[in-house]
């Protein structure tokens, strides 16, 4: 009970403080003494962002120079920026730079800029995320800014913790039993979450993390050092960017044994640390250029698992598992943001794996890949050679026929492999975002096309409405008569999508299978046994006598269409499915060697010729009309009736 | 000939079939098609009962002979996975993307499976079949 009220007198505290801090008049935060100074050395030239919640700068941008004094630490970046912020304690209320701040490392980037990174400690214990950065430009000789989570004012009488690590950890047990420890509890100086961040509140506390693997839970507990109450609990789940990165040690279990946590250092292993980093910066293209938090939208945590089989040279999404895949080498940038963009999509427009919209799905994977690893055009360059097989990458967005994609619409490839050809037509809309990306720019192109998928795209759209939805979008953006919108229409229209363009149709066998056998037709197991048959028919009738290769030529010369009109035409699917049905006895028989058992009825005759007739007209008057023509002037279909299937096959071979 | 046209339709159902399995030959040990995945592959492989093996992969082609190792440890794992015993299909609930699609043919019998899917037994089965693949059967 007493524990009780401790923690509703804290969390009433919490509230004040809040209150206080956001109240209307605290809107005009009074200027600390040394941004007078930090003026002057500037020549007024410095904007400068204040916290609502301390007063204080959380991000000064300027050209602030250098000291000789500062510029004698030169060799250590950590101890300039150390040493330059001692000439301005007043403007964050330092007091003394090298005891409130130690170093975390410092980065050079691409640029020539060395970015400090300093974290606050307060009587040696570490303040919990409380950083500086002091950004150095090329040459060395200025400051141009500076990040501040600076918390001044802090005031504790001990540092020494009266609950120990065992009874904070009994403490945040009771609110997750069964949650497992991660890291040993660590002592901190915690001064509220951010949002509500005082040094006047600030108390000792441990932080105690938990978690549950699957699913995921990950909480860190804070537990106040002095008298075991939980001062906050930290759903790391939830706090903006999470991920998890898992290595399946060359097996195929997923998610497998856990490498890196969110807030990790690096694991050592290099491809748990790239899936991991990866996603982080795919995480942070989303977030900093799209506003969109993970690829759900909402935070959601992202899954990676590294190491995934033996001699397996590919990465995957999994729908079920909520998770991207890798196999040894394959988690490399543009890789790891074009798996974690097919999360993206199927979050957002939910675009249908195969053909047209495969295509698509697939397509805004490469292009979200390349926006992420944004140097050059390429997907796949740096995955392992002997994944590569001597080419350079997989893909290439500005010539996709360069890597066997078409990048125009006379050039598309119908296919029944690979979902019917997802990572192939793909080239096209590749190539015109390539197009447009170049005419405008990629920061036009990837808003245009992003607002594309999220917002215009449905599950079963096609590339025409790809190119309307990406007009749509730019005239949102930019405007009907903006270049911008000249830019999308042309690129669109130089790879033939055009507005009226549409593939021919799909003449992939496999679909009859998996669509009307497998998914159409109302009892599995009796689909499973036509298939059955058929192939036995193929392998054992067919194959085996001229009439039959003659047939099968026959067909496949028309397999197409006819697998096109069936599958768009319900009766004639129904059709061709009853059919299936009524034979399959039959056919069996004649394959046992007990073909003079089952008589071909005049039903099933009828049902044929119906089911040829429609199929002509659904074809008017194309090739496939004109074979069942030519075959029905031949034959008389009626003459079937009352025969048994043995006495057909006999006739077919000897007529 | 009147009896023709109802084989032009068991032809015509018959067919849809041939084309996604394929044909079978008396003297075909194996046949082993992978595709899909981040690459978008389409690669087959057909091992005869000698060793022969014939390997397309998109618009390339090799012929190669395997050895007497490879087939004896090719047919010890397909016998460890009892794959006669494995179900004609082993597919994820939903599918995801840049999965890979295995069909595997040994003795007559085909198994579908896709990556997160496959039985654990077939794996080295198609471990071994994978680096037949990319060493294009060399050793």
């Amino acid at each position: 009970m007493k524990r009780r009220i401790v923690v509703l007198l804290t969390v009433v505290l919490v509230v004040l403080a809040t209150f206080v801090s956001s109240s209307p008049g605290f809107s005009q935060p009074p200027t600390p003494p040394g941004v007078e100074k930090l003026r002057q050395d500037t020549g007024g030239e410095v904007d400068i962002t204040w916290d609502q919640e301390s007063g204080n700068p959380s991000f000064i941008r300027g050209h602030i120079p250098l000291l000789p004094s500062d510029l004698k630490e030169k060799a250590d970046p950590a101890m300039a920026a150390l040493t330059f912020l001692g000439r301005y304690i007043d403007v964050f209320e330092l007091e003394d730079p090298k005891a409130e701040l130690e170093a975390v490392g410092f980065v050079t980037d691409e640029l020539g800029m060395t970015h400090v990174t300093l974290r606050q400690v307060y009587q040696g214990v570490e303040v919990y995320n409380a950083v500086m950065k002091v950004h150095l430009s090329a040459d060395g000789k200025e400051v141009v800014a500076i990040s501040s989570g600076f918390v001044p004012g802090i005031a504790l009488p001990s540092v020494k913790p009266q609950v120990n690590a065992e009874q904070a950890l009994t403490t945040a047990k009771m609110a997750m039993p069964e949650g497992e420890l991660t890291t040993d509890p660590k002592i901190v100086v915690y001064a509220g979450a951010t949002g509500g961040r005082s040094g006047a509140l600030a108390r000792l506390a441990w932080l105690v993390e938990l978690w549950d693997d699957w699913p995921p839970v990950d909480n860190v507990y804070v537990v106040d050092a002095t008298d075991r109450v939980i001062l906050d609990v930290l759903d790391r789940l939830y706090e903006g960017r999470d991920r998890r990165t898992y290595t399946a040690d060359h097996g195929t279990s997923l998610p497998g044994r856990l490498c890196r946590r969110e807030g990790d250092p690096s694991s050592g292993d290099q491809d748990c640390d790239n899936a991991h980093d990866f996603a982080g910066a795919t995480y942070d293209y989303y977030r900093n250029t799209h506003g969109r938090d993970s690829y759900d939208g909402r935070g959601a945590t992202m899954i990676s698992t590294v190491h995934y089989g033996r001699s397996y040279c590919n990465a995957f999404w999994t729908s079920d598992r909520g998770q991207t895949v890798y196999g040894d080498g394959f988690p490399v940038k543009d890789v790891v943001a074009h798996e974690w963009t097919h999360a993206v999509t199927q979050h957002s427009a939910n675009l249908e794996y195969r053909w047209q919209s495969g295509a698509l799905n697939e397509s805004f994977s490469d292009i979200f890949g390349a926006m992420v690893d944004r140097d050059d055009w390429l997907m796949g360059e740096g995955l392992p050679p002997n994944c590569l097989g001597g080419r350079e990458a997989i893909r290439d967005l500005s010539n996709p026929p360069r890597f066997g994609q078409p990048d125009h619409t006379s050039d598309w490839v119908s296919t029944c492999s690979d979902n019917e050809g997802v990572h192939t037509n793909s080239g096209i809309p590749n190539k015109a975002y390539y197009n447009i990306a170049t005419a405008i720019g990629k920061d036009k192109a990837e808003r245009i096309f992003y607002r594309t998928l999220v917002i215009y795209l449905q599950s079963t759209s096609s590339l025409k409405d790809a190119r309307a939805a990406a007009l749509r979008s730019t005239q949102d953006l930019y405007g009907s008569n903006s270049t911008e919108y000249n830019a999308v229409r042309d690129g669109f229209n130089a790879v033939g999508l055009d507005g009226v363009w549409q593939p021919p149709p799909n003449d992939c066998v496999c679909a009859a299978r998996t669509t009307l056998l497998e998914k159409a037709y109302p009892d599995r197991l009796a689909a499973l046994q036509v298939v059955t048959t058929l192939s036995r028919t193929r392998d054992q009738l067919l194959n085996t006598t001229s009439a039959g290769q003659h047939y099968r030529t026959l067909y496949y010369r028309h397999t197409g269409r006819i697998t096109y009109l069936v599958l768009r035409d319900a009766e004639l699917r129904a059709m061709g499915q009853r059919i299936l049905h009524e034979v399959t006895p039959g056919l069996n028989q004649l394959l046992d060697g007990k073909g003079e058992q089952t008589l071909i009825t005049h039903e099933v005759v009828t049902e044929v010729t119906i089911f040829l007739k429609r199929l002509a007209e659904a074809d008017k008057g194309g090739p496939l009309a004109q074979a069942i023509e030519q075959e029905m002037k031949r034959v008389d279909l009626q003459g079937l009736a009352g025969m048994t299937f043995e006495e057909a096959w006999k006739r077919i071979n000897n007529p | 000939m009147k009896h023709q046209i109802h084989i032009i339709v068991i032809a015509v159902l018959a067919g849809w079939l041939a084309s996604c399995t394929g044909t079978s030959s008396s003297g075909m040990l194996v046949e082993y098609r992978r595709s899909g995945g981040f690459a978008g592959l389409d690669d087959r492989v057909v091992i005869q009962v000698n060793g022969q093996a014939t390997l397309t992969r998109k618009a390339e082609h090799y012929e190669f002979v395997l050895d007497r190792d490879t087939m004896n440890q090719l047919q010890a794992l397909f016998d460890d996975a009892e794959f006669s015993k494995l179900r004609r299909e082993y597919l994820p609930p939903r599918q995801g993307s840049d999965l890979f699609e295995y069909v595997v043919t040994y003795n007559g019998h085909t198994v579908r499976t896709m990556d997160t899917a496959v039985p654990e037994a077939l794996w080295p089965v198609l471990e071994l079949l994978n680096q037949i693949i990319e060493s294009g059967g060399k050793p």
